[in-house]
C-alpha cells in the first residue's frame, strides 16, 4: 500500500464566530450549526445561518460518519496530500482532506470517518479516513 | 469605454454593451454542487437585460482556466443542455467557420493569454475584436453582431465569481 506521506497541517485561526468549534475539536468532537429558524443544519459553522440570515443557529456534535462527495489528489509537491467534500450524516456537506488512507483506492460515495490530526500550534484539525 | 458621445467622435467601429449579470457561488452552507458555476445565475441576468437569448450570440469568449471551467459555463450559459457540453465541443461547435458558437479565436487562456488575474478583459478584447471586424481574418466570424464574453475568478469548487457580458456591434 503506498500511502502518501504526511503532510502537516498549518494551525486553524480562532476567533469568536468558531472558538467553540476548536474547543470541541481539542476534545475530539466535531460540531457543526444548525437553525432552529428554518430547520437547516450548515457548514462551515456560522453565526448567522447562510440560507435565511437568521441568528438562531445552534452548535451540534456531528456524528462523525459521512462518505466521499468528490475528492482529489494533490501529487505535485513533496508531500501528496488529498483534498475533499464528505457529505455528513447529518447533511451538509464539508471541504476537509482524507488521511491514513492509499489516494488511488478512494472512491466517491466511500464512508469515513472524523479523526483530529495535531497542529504545531493550536487545535487539532478534523480531517476524514476510511472506515 | 467612454461615452456614447465621444465614442461617436473616435472614427472606430462602436460596440455596445447590452447586459451583464454576476454572482458569487460558495460552498452554500454545505449544500455543494460541483457540476455547475455561477453562471447558471448571471448568465440568464445577463440574457434578460439584453434581450436576447443563446441562440443569438455569434462569438462567445469563454474563460478557459481549465477545459472543465469551458464545459460547466457552455452547459450553465444555455449553448447546450447540462451534460452535453463534452459533446457540444468535440462536435466541433467552438471552431470558427464550423460550428454554432465560434470561440476564443484569441487561442484564450489556454493557448495564448492570461495575465496574471486579468484573465476576463483579455476574453473582453477579443469578443470587442470580433465585432469590430478585426479578429484575425482566419477566425473572424461573418456578420458578428452579437458576442458574449464570460468570466469566472477564484476557485471553481470552493468559491468564485461569475460575471456574464453581452455586446451588440452599434
Ligand atoms: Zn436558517
Amino acid at each position: 500500500m503506498t500511502e502518501a506521506k504526511v503532510r502537516a497541517f498549518p494551525p486553524a485561526v480562532v476567533n469568536a464566530e468558531s472558538k467553540p468549534y476548536w474547543d470541541a475539536a481539542e476534545k475530539g468532537k466535531l460540531l457543526y450549526k444548525f437553525c432552529t429558524a428554518c430547520k437547516k443544519p450548515h457548514f462551515y459553522p456560522r453565526t448567522l445561518c447562510p440560507f435565511c440570515f437568521s441568528d438562531k443557529t445552534e452548535w451540534k456534535e456531528a456524528s462523525g460518519k459521512g462518505v466521499i462527495y468528490s475528492h482529489s489528489t494533490m501529487r505535485r509537491t513533496p508531500e501528496p496530500y488529498t483534498l475533499a467534500y464528505v457529505t455528513l450524516e447529518e447533511g451538509p456537506t464539508a471541504l476537509t482532506g482524507i488521511v491514513d488512507c492509499d489516494p488511488d483506492k478512494l472512491k466517491i460515495g466511500q464512508k469515513v470517518h472524523v479523526v483530529f490530526k495535531p497542529t504545531k500550534e493550536g487545535p487539532p484539525i478534523p480531517a476524514f479516513a476510511p472506515d | 469605454m467612454t461615452s456614447p458621445e465621444v465614442a461617436k467622435s473616435l472614427k472606430r467601429p462602436l460596440v455596445k454593451v447590452m447586459g451583464a449579470g454576476e454572482a458569487p457561488k460558495g460552498q452554500m452552507g454545505g449544500d455543494v454542487n460541483l457540476t455547475y458555476s455561477g453562471a447558471r445565475w448571471s448568465g440568464p441576468t445577463a440574457f434578460a437585460e439584453a434581450g436576447v437569448t443563446p441562440k443569438d450570440i455569434k462569438y462567445a469568449s469563454i474563460y478557459d482556466s481549465f477545459t472543465i471551467t469551458v464545459l460547466m459555463q457552455i452547459e450553465d450559459l444555455g449553448f447546450c443542455e447540462k451534460g452535453q457540453g463534452g459533446k457540444f465541443v468535440s462536435d466541433g461547435n467552438l471552431i470558427s467557420g464550423v460550428g454554432k458558437l465560434p470561440f476564443n479565436t484569441d487561442g484564450g487562456g489556454l493557448c495564448n493569454n492570461h495575465p496574471a488575474n486579468r484573465g476576463g478583459i483579455t476574453k473582453v478584447i477579443e469578443a470587442v475584436r470580433q465585432l469590430r471586424g478585426e479578429a484575425h481574418p482566419k477566425v473572424q466570424v461573418k456578420n458578428c453582431d452579437i458576442a458574449l464574453a464570460h468570466g469566472t475568478g477564484g476557485s471553481l469548487g470552493v468559491r468564485h465569481g461569475s460575471a456574464t457580458l453581452i455586446m451588440e456591434r452599434v
